[in-house]
């Protein structure tokens, strides 16, 4: 049972994990500096705010949809926590920004699955105006008055981990384990694959595509809480560009746009992928321009080998 | 046949797989000009692929196809046009948006010549009168007013527009009234006097018989026998080697009596415009009861309303004794109702689950916690599988897209009854099926009624829904009529009931005629067992009148119960001092297809012999000799 639940997505996920494996390798022959433990203590840390973004996004996706609001909504949740944290203690002002986080996408999600307008639209427009309120909100400055307590959301440390990379672990054992094993999660998946078929079978299509929108605004208040905490300031313009590398850390790790198909797991390897292949950069001394190009190689080329070795031609 | 003939087309060991399944396996076939020639075979036998095929649809993964003498390779569509290779399929693919004379010249538009607009307008008027119909069909009205015979038409029209010499009727007469069918015949019937060459595709075995020249027969993708001449077949060597092997009765099972056994699903004056206009039924416990239509009909829209996909605007439904009014799938679900919708594909299958997980689907909509529970349905679904005769061993496979029709619709069953619900809605449940697997679910189906399910049945496959319900209630522009116990009607009567309101102008022509002659009022009724249904009826006499249109009412009731009960073909006096007069129609096999009834006003006479004269000749103007008048006298059979 467990294992036909699981049967196509572990396939998936062994081929991440073995590219994953196959370019730390690669790295480490290239660069002795690569496989040093403060290395990996960078690599662990670079991959903490794409990493949690790349889940929610990882949601939308499953959907067949797309969120193009999250770099911005980082940017506004940001602002609202340095603003709350002025007001209140530390809990209820992360509560505030998650809150509104989620409230973003609760109007995403639902302008998506009840009024019916595309999701690639309604982001895009959400995009615009978070970043606008944003810098309405912050009256164009950086929020520094920041309580230095926060910074234990980082820099505390747990079994040798810090805080930031266990808040990471906890939050993709949490989503595998609602993506795979419980009713929400199955429901995402077979909307995404089959919309009409989900309906007909009772399932509450409308629910669970305002969900994943939910899901990811929350999550982008969770991952700017940690950059606040990280650097002890929060700019509204935190988070800019981060709808391409959260996209392309999903794209990577075997999604389909179309929706359906991709896994939690399969996520995490592309974010890995990701920061292993920007971090080899910088060790390797290749110029940031030509980074640019490398990431976008590699994308194209996952997606391609992905529908190569699946071999199944979509419907759409 | 015309005497030089040429060969047109030849198709030599065509092959197409859709991944592992073959839908065709080494097809033979040829096609000569001046023939129609019949693709024959039961539902998934591979008729529309091979029709497919030779349109270039899709391409076909081996063999060879030649057209007019030299190799057809055709990679879309468009190099068959040019070809000279025109289809017309089941679903019309009309612009509805577009004028007639539009959508005639389409494809010109995907050329590279531009001709003008009054050139192309001539070009599509002439192609209408071709086909006889110049001045019935406007050709500046957009295509979404039209009938769906004349929709056709339209398509056929392009084709001849195009000048293509082979034409592929892909099921043409599914939709049409066997009026409509009867001229379109005739249209066939001038595009092969033409020298043209028509590939028709169909199942049913008169229409092949009366149209045919050749017949090439297709059993599970094979062409079983290639190019045979219809003349030297009979109809139970055809179905004999449709199927395989003897066709097995198809309705000698005792139908149960379940008029006693509590209602189960009561639909009471429904509407859900505009399809579900006014539907009226009941189904038993353990009863069958077969929903007959035609496409557009409103059937499967009655069965979204049924399931809360469409707002119920009035109306009462019972289900289970308690009121029923869904507002969505899951309320149907969890109220006890199980549904196999029509289309597998868009509207069932999830591509990207397992085959067990497809089946659990209904179960993860009706989970109230948040834990998925799989495991607690692994026995029912076991048991299932094996009532139905799925290999347990293939539940897990990792996708429902390899299987066969058969074993997809056989895991959809089982989704459908894994929360064991008492009323179960099957929307064409054998489309796509191999005939093997559809006598499993016939069987399947049977068991289930015989354990006390109540089953509501959507097919437009009249022959299985005869053979498969206990009653059929026939529905037609959104209105169901009344309710036939379905030993008591054959497939040809149940097609004219279910003929859309707009077939019956010319009934309407030629009674209006008699009612206008000689003053009285005239119908056109059909007896089913005890009870009288009247298609149609025109005119207007004092005192009692005939029943109204599309209701079935018992016959003793009626206002020409003595005509009814003697039925001689003579002159009765009926209640009221009114007479009546009954004549009997029949088509050209000698089949029933109703009676004109005539009644008078009270104290006025009838001259049987005037109005037999007159109505057999506006019979033979109306309905171009397709149907006649029975002869009249003591020894007139009852129908049925």
């Amino acid at each position: 049972m467990k294992q036909t639940l699981t049967r196509f997505s572990s396939v998936l996920e062994i081929r991440m994990a073995g590219l994953t494996l196959l370019i730390a390798i690669a790295l480490s022959l290239a660069s002795p500096y690569f496989l040093t433990a403060s290395n990996l203590y960078n690599l662990m840390d670079q991959s903490v705010v794409v990493g949690i973004v790349a889940i929610g996004m990882t949601f939308v996706i499953l959907t067949g949809g797309i969120d193009l609001s999250v770099g911005s909504v980082m940017g506004l949740t940001g602002i609202l926590l340095g603003l709350a944290l002025r007001e209140f203690p530390i809990p209820i002002a992360i509560f505030l920004a998650i809150t509104s986080g989620a409230f973003i996408g609760a109007i995403s999600g639902t302008l998506v699955s009840i009024f019916g307008l595309a999701p690639f639209v309604v982001t895009l427009g959400a995009m615009a105006i978070c970043r606008s309120l944003a810098y309405v909100v912050s009256g164009q400055r950086t929020i520094s008055d920041l309580p230095a307590s926060l910074e234990r959301l980082v820099y505390d440390s747990f079994l040798g981990l810090q805080m930031n990379v266990i808040i990471l672990i906890l939050l993709y054992v949490l989503a595998w384990i609602y993506l795979s094993r419980m009713k929400g999660g199955r429901t995402i998946y077979a909307v995404g694959s089959n919309k009409e078929a989900a309906r007909i079978s009772g399932l509450n299509v409308q629910f669970y595509t305002i969900l994943p929108y939910i899901v990811s605004g929350a999550l982008c208040a969770i991952a700017v809480t940690l950059i606040a905490a990280q650097i002890g300031s929060i700019d509204p313009l935190a988070g800019n560009g981060m709808e391409l590398d959260a996209i392309a850390a999903v794209v990577i790790g075997g999604a389909s746009l179309f929706g359906g198909r991709g896994s939690i797991v399969g996520t995490l390897f592309g974010v890995l992928i990701m920061v292993m292949v920007r971090n080899g950069m910088n060790l390797l001394g290749v110029s940031p321009f030509w980074q640019g190009t490398a990431i976008g190689t590699i994308i194209i080329a996952a997606v391609l080998v992905e529908s190569l070795l699946s071999g199944r031609s979509r419907r759409k | 046949m015309s005497a030089p003939q040429e060969i047109l087309l030849t198709a030599d060991g065509i092959s197409k797989a859709f991944g592992s399944f073959y839908a065709l396996k080494g097809v033979e076939f040829e096609l000569a000009s001046g023939e129609i020639h019949a693709l024959f075979g039961a539902n998934g036998a591979g008729k529309s692929t091979l029709a497919k095929v030779i349109c270039g649809h899709i391409a076909p993964t081996a063999g060879t196809l030649r057209a007019f003498g030299k190799p057809a390779c055709f990679n879309r569509p468009r190099d068959a046009m040019d070809a000279g290779i025109g289809i017309v399929t089941q679903e019309t693919s009309l612009a509805g948006d577009l004028s007639v004379w539009e959508n005639i010249i389409l494809p010109v538009y995907g050329s590279r010549s531009k001709p003008s607009q009054s050139v192309l307008r001539k070009t599509a008027k002439d192609a209408i009168a071709r086909l006889g119909f110049a001045g019935e069909i406007d050709i500046e009205r957009s295509c979404e007013d039209l009938s769906a015979a004349h929709r056709q038409l339209v398509e056929i029209a392009r084709i001849v527009a195009l000048g293509s010499r082979i034409i592929i009727l892909d099921e043409p007469t599914a939709a049409l009234s066997p009026g409509e069918s009867a001229r379109l015949f005739k249209v066939m019937d001038a595009l092969r006097a033409e020298g043209r060459g028509l590939i028709f595709v169909s199942h049913r075995l008169e229409e092949i018989f009366a149209m045919t020249d050749r017949i090439t027969i297709l059993r599970d993708g094979a062409s079983v026998k290639s190019n045979l001449t219809t003349a030297d077949l009979t109809q139970p060597e055809l179905i004999h080697l449709m199927v395989g092997r003897e066709v097995e009765q198809l309705s000698p099972e005792e139908i149960p009596d379940t008029s006693g056994a509590p209602i189960q699903l009561s639909l009471k004056d429904i509407r859900s415009a505009p399809e579900v206009r006014l539907v009226s039924l009941d189904v038993h416990e353990g009863e069958i009861v077969g929903l007959g239509g035609l496409v557009g009909s409103g059937r499967s829209e009655l069965a979204e309303t049924l399931l809360g996909l469409r707002t119920l605007q009035s109306g009462n439904i019972t289900l289970l004794g308690k009121e029923y009014r869904p507002s969505n799938p899951r309320d149907a679900l969890i109220a006890g109702m199980g549904f196999l919708p029509e289309d597998r594909r868009r509207q069932s299958i999830v591509p990207d689950f397992s085959v067990r997980e497809n089946i659990l689907l209904s179960h993860l909509s009706q989970l109230s916690g948040h834990r998925l529970r799989y495991r607690t349905r692994n026995t029912r679904i076991d048991e299932l599988a094996d009532m139905i005769g799925l290999d347990r061993a293939r539940l897990d496979d990792s996708s429902l897209l390899n299987f066969s029709g058969g074993m997809q619709q056989k895991a959809l069953v089982i989704r459908a009854l894994l929360l064991n619900p008492r009323v179960l809605v099957l929307d064409e449940p054998t489309k796509g099926v191999d005939v093997g697997a559809r006598a499993t679910i016939y069987t399947f189906l049977r068991r289930l009624a015989s354990e006390g399910i109540a089953i509501l049945l959507i097919s437009s496959d009249f022959e299985e829904l005869l053979a498969l319900s206990h009653r059929i209630v026939p529905i037609s522009d959104g209105r169901t009529i009344g309710t036939v116990p379905a030993g008591e009607i054959n497939e040809e009567q149940l097609t004219l009931i279910c003929a859309p309101r707009s077939s019956h102008e010319h009934q309407n022509a030629l009674l209006s005629r008699l009612a206008e002659q000689f003053g009285v009022q005239a119908g056109w009724v059909m007896t089913a067992g005890r009870q009288l249904l009247c298609l149609t009826r025109q005119g207007a006499v004092e005192g009692a009148s005939l029943p109204d249109p599309g209701l079935v009412a018992p016959a003793e009731d009626a206002a020409i119960a003595t005509a009814l009960a003697r039925d001689t073909g003579h002159v009765c006096d009926e209640a009221g001092g009114q007479q009546s007069l009954l004549m009997v129609i029949e088509n050209q096999r000698g089949i029933g297809m109703g009676s004109i009834a005539i009644l008078s006003g009270p104290g006025k006479s009838l001259d049987p012999a005037a109005i037999r004269e007159a109505a057999a000749q506006s019979l033979s103007v109306f309905e171009e000799g397709q149907l006649r008048l029975r002869d009249a006298g003591p020894t007139t059979e009852r129908e049925q």
